[in-house]
């Protein structure tokens, strides 16, 4: 418990200064008395505007996608049993990611209505899924299946619309390797509730999540109506990743890798299992976002792209160490 | 089209394009092409789309009914080989891999048409093969000269960005793009920079952060076409920009992307110089597709 505590300690407290450092560093570099001046109002109009409208909601944000992914991620591999489920595996994600790029390509949406499209898209993908995986009850396998299924199936429509979408196919490509640049209030407005609410629910529910990572007859033995709960974390899982796509784009690898490695820092049965890998992912994510920002300076590499160059290392690891 | 004489070019790819008898079925897979060959007298047998448009109208009514075959980056080869061309007029990066089916249809042509020396460049060596050498020298020549007249009357002091795409981040142009290019003639400067591999045509610019947009802070924007509402606008930053504050953000043509025909480099220099010094330069007369106008 004692040790627990020092590790959540340790991850908030580097959240807070890696909160804070992002706030300094960008094209217009601060210092900490300059974020002084600015809490006390006297900071300069373009320092005001930098920090306030840019670097804070992106900073939100960041937390929010890191958090969400990596509690939908955790979620997954624990309702589903399988190690390398993550939040995409219910095609959440490639049914926000159709949807979207249907909609820049064939009918010209405007930008700011494409989450809202992307988040119907992730739910409707996700209860495609459970719709295809149903049968009388929903079996893990079966889940898989099926999501793999309706993954493949927006994967390939996407593809086909991007090779028909002209001048939009550059924006198309950048949306899609996931980024928060230009980012701001606005996704953390339309987002935060989708994430927020879910991720408070599921870890007020933490005993029946603690149930389902148990065998189904054990669990059924100890009175837990494992189909029920089931469909009910997938659905918190599936509402969690959508809004995370729809302002996001596809982040990937954080929602697989973050839970392996919040396993061997806490147990997964503890209580505070689920808010622990939470943390853990924002922190991550938010470390992420500042290479993102920094590594190809003044320009900004994809989020996606860095998360993949830190995850998929991480994943190799842990399958070689899983092998031996 | 009357042009008889045989002619050898060697195109931007360094291949050796030959017509023993001349261009008389010429199809332009740009909207260069036709710029310049009704610039030159003459008419495309077929021409290629216009961005969202079928067809470029603002060169004129002479290209009404003529076939549209594609895209300049997807053309339909049926199509192309049914009109049984005897020259394909092309921008290179868009067709070169698909060089081999064009020659199979008749000799083709393919320029690279990035910046203001590739336009001189495009239009001379396809004057040339066309049979209009001296007109197309003509062409660059004024364009030359108004770019120096332009240059001598442009009282400097101005900043700008050329900004495309409807996402969050813009991409802006870097100074050896051809619009972007025409910023320095007007003594102004394009925020945008120069390239950081300028030997190299690609890229044409960068995605600029908003962070980066807001300390740069350019006196006038020009945002390239697009059909719906750009992300990058809708950030809380965007009305704290200069340009927009003044009510100096203008939307242009999509003729600002394809500006190396003759007509659309003179049109895009007439109408930056308007935009950039309103009280030293006229707007020039424009068709309602390439107009330019306020963003609101």
């Amino acid at each position: 418990m004692l040790l627990s505590l020092r590790y959540c300690l340790l991850i908030v407290a580097l959240l807070v200064l890696l909160f804070v450092a992002a706030l300094l560093v960008g094209h217009q570099t601060l210092t900490v008395p300059d974020l002084w001046l600015l809490v006390q109002g006297q900071a300069t109009p373009l320092q005001k505007i930098v920090v306030w409208e840019l670097r804070i909601p992106r900073n939100l944000l960041a937390l929010l996608v890191g958090a969400a992914l990596a509690t939908a991620g955790a979620i997954m591999q624990g309702v589903t049993r399988n190690p390398l489920a993550s939040p995409g595996l219910t095609g959440v994600v490639a049914g926000a990611s159709f949807v979207i790029v249907l909609l820049v390509s064939v009918w010209s949406v405007d930008a700011h209505w494409l989450p809202a499209a992307g988040f119907v898209g992730g739910i409707g993908a996700g209860c495609l899924t459970f719709y295809l995986a149903w049968q009388g009850r929903l079996l893990p396998l079966r889940i898989v299946l099926a999501g793999v299924a309706v993954t493949a199936l927006c994967a390939a429509i996407s593809t086909a619309l991007l090779l028909f979408s002209g001048a939009e196919a550059g924006d198309l490509f950048f949306w899609l390797a996931g980024g928060l640049s230009g980012r701001g209030w606005l996704q953390v407005e339309q987002s935060w509730y989708w994430i927020v609410f879910p991720m408070l629910l599921s870890f007020a529910l933490v005993q029946r999540f603690n149930l389902l990572l148990l065998d189904d007859d054990i669990a059924r033995s100890l009175g837990l109506a494992v189909g029920r709960w089931r469909l009910l974390f997938l659905l918190l899982a599936v509402l969690m990743t959508a809004a995370v796509v729809s302002v996001a784009g596809p982040v990937g690898f954080v929602g697989l890798v973050i839970p392996h490695i919040s396993k061997r820092l806490l147990s997964q049965q503890h209580p505070f299992w689920l808010p622990f890998t939470a943390l853990l992912g924002a922190l991550i994510l938010l470390c992420a976002d500042l290479l993102a920002r920094l590594s190809a300076f003044p320009q900004e590499i994809p989020l996606g792209v860095i998360t993949a160059l830190l995850g998929g290392p991480w994943l190799l690891l842990l399958i070689r160490r899983g092998l031996n | 089209m009357a042009t008889v004489q045989a002619a050898t070019i060697t195109d931007d790819r360094g291949v050796a394009v030959t017509l023993p008898e001349g261009a008389n079925r010429v199809v332009a897979i740009s909207t260069f092409g036709s710029d310049l060959m009704l610039a030159l007298g003459l008419k495309p047998l077929a021409v290629t789309s216009f961005g969202p448009f079928s067809r470029p109208d603002f060169l004129g009514p002479e290209l009404v009914g003529v076939p549209v075959i594609g895209s300049r980056a997807q053309v339909n080869m049926e199509l192309l080989s049914e009109i049984e061309p005897d020259l394909i007029l092309a921008i290179r990066r868009y067709t070169e891999k698909n060089a081999s089916q064009f020659e199979s249809i008749a000799p083709y042509m393919a320029l690279d048409l990035v910046t203001l020396a590739d336009s001189l460049r495009g239009v001379q060596l396809s004057g040339d093969i066309l049979g209009k050498s001296a007109e197309a020298t003509a062409l660059n020549k004024q364009f030359q000269q108004q770019l120096a007249e332009f240059k001598q009357r442009a009282p400097g002091g101005v900043s700008a960005a050329l900004l495309v795409t409807s996402s969050e981040t813009p991409f802006i142009y870097h100074d050896h793009f051809i619009s972007a290019d025409l910023l320095g003639y007007l003594n102004a400067e394009n925020i945008g920079g120069a390239s950081a591999t300028p030997e190299q045509a690609l890229p044409l610019g960068y995605r600029m952060g908003l962070e980066e947009l807001l300390e740069q802070d350019p006196d006038v924007i020009f945002l390239f076409a697009s059909n719906k509402k750009r992300a990058f606008t809708l950030n809380p930053i965007w009305p704290y920009l200069r340009a927009v504050r003044n009510g100096r953000v203008y939307e242009v043509g999509h003729h600002w992307k394809e500006a190396a025909g003759p007509q659309a480099r003179a049109l895009i220099l007439q109408e930056m110089a308007h935009r950039l010094y309103p009280n030293q330069f006229a707007l020039p007369a424009l068709s309602a597709q390439i107009q330019s106008r306020p963003y609101r």
